[in-house]
């Protein structure tokens, strides 16, 4: 007779085995990326918690609130008895509370209508795909070292090979990344299509069917294309002279902005006249 | 001595932060591995969590909060990693055999399989609070804290986590069962 199996202990065993020593050749990756990477020296000092919990947003977003319309409750009174010229001021502008929160700051259930703002942006140019996009001053760039391939990249799931084929911006705070890059594609080929297929080698079935019907219509530097919200990241897509171009951010729609953020980046977004320096790959899917 | 180094890292001393990797250095892999389950992964995120770190640093207002800090930025690089390669259609893993942390005999080829199943189709939030938890062994307000939800949310995360691992052994155990009661 076998004796009864104690889930809990086989679990905890389970648990413990695997590694536990950073290896040498990751510890050296580490100094020599230090050395060479400059620290943020030139921003105010933020608590290190960068999002906030539900109930601590409620909080401050009441306060907000309440302070606007202390302030225009005091406004529309005028001035006080004595305090004053003796002519009543008019209210002045006062800003309205929106959860308008800067690009990678806290996650938001739903994109709000306001789009975030552009103007500070720096401008990213990708000679190797082809466009140019603004992105946040402070996000950091990793250019793309090889050119994106759909054969290669798209299903890539055993290596970080995919990783560096894209053009990447991440926030300071590491909590989002978008990418951007480019792909020849077969004359003839369609955003539909395409996207079914890029899908569809990331996971088979069911999600992919339904791809058509929760995309979104998107215009890029004035070329149609549809902004796919999917379970766990939101791209959009748009194919002009039969190349295909991909923004994509990270997160699910609705975190972190990431609908909202990713708008910006495409509304930034320009492509170069001649088109990505010629190191065009073979077009694909056929 | 360890706020000590991470002022001095923080005032742009990469000999003190060479120090800090080699305190935190392993503690964080070991939580990488087992969050991502991928030896390249887990380094890669570990990888980043540090260079976030340094780049970071002079932002961090208290240095006693490096650790926890860190582990957020950590468990942040994990996620991105396995949003990034959402893409598992089959991943054969092999595991590392390092020292006392090698396979343990409690856990059968089987057992070690099905947990391996059972963990991927937990999302990444499960994932992070369950090895935060069982492994490192953290406090569920200092979880909240880093990867940044209410308490509450741990402990929800954190049942179904375990639930859903312990179901998948035990579901395990009674097809072996009635397996031998066949044979």
């Amino acid at each position: 007779m076998t004796a009864p199996r104690d889930p809990d202990s086989i679990l905890s065993a389970w648990l413990d085995e695997g590694p536990t020593r950073l290896p040498e050749s990751t510890r050296r990756a580490i100094l020599v990326s230090t050395r060479t990477s400059q620290q943020n020296r030139h921003r105010i000092p933020v608590p290190w918690r960068t999002s906030m919990n539900p109930i601590a947003r409620f909080a401050v977003a009441a306060i907000a609130v309440v302070a606007v319309v202390g302030v225009i409750g005091l406004n529309l009174r005028g001035p006080g008895p004595g305090t004053g010229t003796g002519v009543g001021s008019a209210p002045s502008p006062t800003p309205t509370p929106t959860a308008t929160p800067p690009a990678s700051a806290q996650p938001s259930p739903r994109p709000s209508p306001t789009p975030i703002g552009t103007a500070t942006w720096t401008t990213y140019v990708s000679a190797r795909y082809g466009f140019s996009i603004g992105h946040p001053a402070d996000w950091s760039v990793t250019p793309a070292d090889h050119d994106w391939t759909f054969a290669k990249d798209a299903g890539d799931t055993s290596s970080p090979g995919s990783y560096t084929a894209w053009e990447r911006f991440l926030s300071p705070d590491g909590n989002i990344a978008v990418s951007a890059w480019s792909v020849a594609v077969t004359p003839g080929t369609t955003v539909t299509a395409w996207v079914r297929a890029y899908c569809l080698i990331a996971e088979s079935g069911d999600p992919c069917a339904t791809i058509q019907s929760q995309a979104v219509a998107v215009t890029v530097d004035g070329h149609a294309g549809s902004l796919v919200p999917f379970t766990q990241d939101t791209q959009a897509f748009f194919i002009v002279n039969n190349r295909m171009y991909v923004v994509a951010s990270w997160r699910p729609a609705g975190e972190y902005d990431s609908l909202r953020l990713l708008q910006a980046y495409l509304s930034t977004m320009r492509l170069l006249p001649g088109g990505p320096a010629p190191t065009t790959p073979k077009p694909s899917p056929s | 001595m360890r706020t000590r180094l991470v002022e001095r890292a923080r005032d742009g001393d990469d000999v003190a932060f060479a120090e800090l990797v080699d305190l935190d250095g392993d503690l964080c892999y070991a939580i990488a591995y087992r969050i991502l389950r991928d030896i390249e992964r887990a380094q890669d995120a570990v990888q980043q969590a540090f260079l976030l770190a340094w780049r970071g640093l002079p932002r961090l207002r208290d240095p006693d909060r490096f650790s926890p800090w860190l582990y957020r930025l950590l468990v942040n690089a994990c996620y991105e990693e396995l949003r990034r390669h959402r893409r598992w259609i089959s991943h054969v893993s092999v595991l590392p055999i390092d020292g006392p942390s090698g396979p343990d005999p409690t856990v059968s080829v089987d057992d070690r399989d099905t947990l391996n199943r059972a963990f991927r189709r937990l999302t990444p939030e499960h994932r992070a609070v369950f090895v935060l938890h069982h492994h490192t062994g953290l406090p569920l307000t200092e979880i909240a804290a880093i990867v940044g939800v209410p308490v509450g949310t741990v402990k929800s995360r954190l049942h179904h986590a375990t639930r859903s691992l312990r179901a998948a052994i035990v579901a395990d155990s009674q097809v072996e069962s009635t397996e031998a009661r066949l044979a």
